[in-house]
C-alpha cells in the first residue's frame, strides 16, 4: 500500500494530515505511534476509507482505494476499531458471521466457504468454546478477540487495528499482541496498527511510523527510530533506552522536565 | 429458540381469540357458532351486518397495529434511537398534514390518500435526518428535532382542519377505526402488505445497522443506500396506517421494546414478532374501547395512550437494557 501526499481536515482550515507520504510493506507489522491528536488514528481512518482525503491518493495493489467498490475493498482490508458496539444479546458466532458480509451478495451465497472462514476465525482467536455465548457474557479481553475474529472472517490479506489494547489490562494486552504477531507470522497477514505504548510498539513491530502534528516525523526499524532525542522532541518526555540481550531494546521514562 | 416459538404461538392464538370475541360482541351480538355458519351460508342477517360493518374495522385494526409496530422497529434501527417512532418524530403528523391538504383541495383523489400521507411522512423523515445530521447521527439530536417537526406538522394539520372544516366532511378518515368499509380494507391490504413483506427482506440489514457506522462501512456495507431503503419502508408503513386509521401513538414504541425483551434483538425474529404483537395490541385496544362504555366508542388511539404510558414506565423500570448495547 502506497500513501501519496495525503491531506485531510474536517473543516478545511487546520490540516489533521498534511501531505503525508508512506509505504506499508506487504507481510509486515507496521505500527503508527505519536502523541494524542498527532493524526495517527486519522491516518488509519483515511487508509481504511472511513475518511476521504481532500488531496492525495492511496494505492492498494496499484489501484487507488477510492476506485474500489465497497465490498471489493472489504475483501482486501479489515479494520478493528478501538471501541465497538453490538446488540447485547448477539452470540459470538453471529457477530463473527458479519465478517462474511463482503463475500455475500443477494443472489450468491456460499455457505460452506462462510462456515470454513468462521471456524478458522474461531480457532485463531481461541474462541471455540465461547461460540454460543452472548457478548455480555464475555470478559473485555474475550470481547476484543471476538471483534478481531469478525475481521478475520473477512479473510482479507490486510488487517488494521486502532489501539487494540487500550481498554485491556496487561494480560489481555499481551494476549492480543501475541495474537496479532501470530496472524502475521503464521497466516501472513499484513498488519497496520496504532499503539500508545512505545515498548509494545518496539517489541511487536517490523516498522514504526512516528507522527506529530499531522506529519510523519520518522519511520523505519524500531531500533532506528526510537531514540532518546526523538522521544524528548515528540512527547516531551526524558527517557533512557536500555538493551537486554534477551528482549532487545526498551525505554524507561524518567521525567518531563 | 423454544421461547421464541412459544412467543409466536401465544401471540397468534391471542389474536384469534381476541378477533373472535371482538367479532361477536358489541351492540349487535351473535354466538361464535352463528357467526361461522352465517359466514358460510350467508343467510344470517346479523352476520351479514357484522361482515359489512365490523370485519373491516377488525382487519384494519390488525394491519394498523402491525404496520405501526414494524415501522417503529425499522425507524429505531435506522436512527439508532430507542425513541424513534412515527408518532413521536413527526412522520405520522407530516403524513396527516399533507393528505388533509390534498384531499381538502381534491376530494376525488381519496383512494390515493396513502400516497399523499407517504409523501408527507417522507418529507418529515427527510427533515428529521437532514436537520439532525452533523457528521453522524446523534440519538439525542434526532429526538429533539423530531419533536419539533412533530409539533410543527401537528399544528399545521390542526389549523387546516379548522380552516376547511375537514373533520366534519370526511370524518371517516380522521376518526380512527370506526366506520370503516371494505374499500378501506382494500387500501390497507394493498399498501400495508407491500410494506410488511418488504420489511422482512430488510431484517438482515437492520442487524448490521446495530453496529457502529464505521464497522458497517468496513464490512463493505453501503450505509446511505440501506438507510434510505429502510426509511422508505418505515415511512410507507406509518403513512398507510395513519391515512386509514389516523394517528395512533405508542404502538411503534411499546411493541418493539416488548419484542426485544421477549424474542431478542435479531431483526429476523423481531420484525415478524412485532407485526403480530402490534396487530394484537391495536385489535385489543379497539375491542376494549368498544366494550368499556357501550354504545360509546373510545378510539383505540386514546386507549393506547392510557395503557401505553404507564406500561412503558413499568417496562423501563424493569429493564435497563431494553434498547441498549
Amino acid at each position: 500500500m502506497e500513501i501519496k501526499e495525503i491531506s485531510f481536515s474536517y473543516n478545511r482550515k487546520t490540516n489533521l494530515l498534511d501531505s503525508v507520504n508512506a509505504e506499508i510493506e506487504h507481510g509486515k507489522i507496521t505500527t503508527i505511534i505519536g502523541p494524542n491528536g498527532s493524526g495517527k488514528s486519522t491516518l488509519l481512518g483515511v487508509m481504511s476509507r472511513n475518511y476521504s482525503p481532500h488531496s492525495g491518493e492511496i494505492l492498494l495493489d496499484g489501484k487507488a482505494i477510492s476506485q474500489y467498490k465497497p465490498k471489493e475493498f472489504a475483501r482486501k482490508l479489515a479494520v478493528v476499531h478501538q471501541q465497538n458496539e453490538a446488540p447485547w444479546d448477539i452470540t459470538v458466532e453471529k457477530l463473527i458471521g458479519f465478517g462474511r458480509l463482503p463475500h455475500k451478495s443477494f443472489l450468491s451465497q456460499n455457505h460452506e466457504e462462510d462456515e470454513k472462514a468462521i471456524e478458522w476465525a474461531l480457532s485463531c482467536t481461541n474462541l471455540h468454546t465461547k461460540r454460543k455465548k452472548t457478548l455480555e457474557q464475555l470478559s473485555g479481553g474475550e470481547r476484543q478477540r471476538v471483534w478481531i475474529a469478525m475481521t478475520l472472517a473477512q479473510r482479507t490479506p490486510m488487517l488494521f487495528l486502532d489501539e487494540p489494547t487500550t481498554y485491556l489490562d496487561i494480560y489481555y494486552q499481551i494476549e492480543v499482541l501475541e495474537l496479532i504477531k501470530e496472524l502475521n507470522e503464521v497466516h501472513g497477514l499484513t498488519i497496520v496498527m496504532v499503539l500508545h505504548d512505545i515498548n509494545q510498539a518496539i517489541r511487536y513491530s517490523d516498522k514504526i511510523i512516528i507522527m506529530n502534528n499531522g506529519n510523519i516525523v520518522k519511520s523505519g526499524h524500531p531500533y532506528d527510530v526510537i531514540t532518546t532525542s526523538m522521544v524528548k522532541t515528540i512527547y516531551g518526555v526524558d527517557v533512557v533506552i536500555q538493551s537486554d540481550p534477551d528482549v532487545g531494546q526498551y525505554i524507561v521514562p524518567l521525567g518531563i522536565k | 429458540m423454544k421461547k421464541i416459538a412459544w412467543s409466536f404461538f401465544i401471540v397468534s392464538s391471542l389474536i384469534i381469540i381476541v378477533f373472535s370475541i371482538s367479532a361477536v360482541s358489541g351492540s349487535l351480538k351473535v354466538s361464535i357458532g352463528e357467526l361461522v355458519s352465517g359466514l358460510f351460508t350467508g343467510t344470517n342477517e346479523n352476520v351479514a351486518i357484522i361482515k359489512d360493518l365490523r370485519f373491516p374495522r377488525l382487519i384494519i385494526a390488525l394491519f394498523t397495529g402491525a404496520s405501526l409496530a414494524v415501522s417503529g422497529v425499522l425507524l429505531q434501527a435506522v436512527m439508532k434511537n430507542p425513541l424513534a417512532e412515527a408518532g413521536i418524530i413527526g412522520i405520522a403528523a407530516g403524513g396527516r398534514f399533507v393528505y388533509i391538504l390534498v384531499i381538502s383541495i381534491f376530494p376525488q383523489l381519496f383512494f390515493w390518500t396513502p400516497l399523499f400521507a407517504f409523501m408527507g411522512g417522507a418529507l418529515a423523515c427527510f427533515l428529521v435526518f437532514s436537520l439532525s445530521w452533523k457528521s453522524g447521527l446523534s440519538p439525542l439530536r434526532i429526538i429533539l428535532v423530531g419533536v419539533a417537526i412533530n409539533a410543527t406538522f401537528t399544528g399545521l394539520g390542526q389549523a387546516l382542519t379548522y380552516f376547511t372544516g375537514f373533520s366534519s366532511l370526511t370524518h371517516a378518515t380522521v376518526s380512527g377505526l370506526a366506520l370503516k368499509t371494505w374499500n378501506d380494507v382494500d387500501v390497507m391490504l394493498i399498501y400495508g402488505s407491500i410494506g410488511l413483506i418488504l420489511s422482512l427482506f430488510l431484517a438482515s440489514w437492520c442487524n448490521v445497522l446495530a453496529l457502529q457506522d464505521k464497522t458497517a462501512k468496513n464490512l463493505g456495507f453501503n450505509l446511505t443506500k440501506v438507510r434510505l431503503l429502510v426509511s422508505i419502508v418505515a415511512v410507507l408503513l406509518a403513512a398507510v396506517a395513519t391515512s386509514v386509521a389516523g394517528v395512533i401513538a405508542f404502538v411503534g414504541l411499546l411493541i418493539p421494546h416488548i419484542g426485544r425483551l421477549i424474542v431478542g434483538t435479531d431483526h429476523k425474529v423481531l420484525i415478524p414478532f412485532s407485526a403480530l404483537a402490534g396487530a394484537l395490541l391495536i385489535l385489543a385496544a379497539d375491542t376494549l374501547g368498544r366494550m368499556i362504555l357501550p354504545p360509546n366508542d373510545i378510539p383505540a388511539s386514546i386507549i393506547m395512550m392510557m395503557i401505553g404510558g404507564p406500561f412503558l414506565i413499568i417496562l423501563l423500570r424493569k429493564s435497563e437494557r431494553i434498547h441498549g448495547n
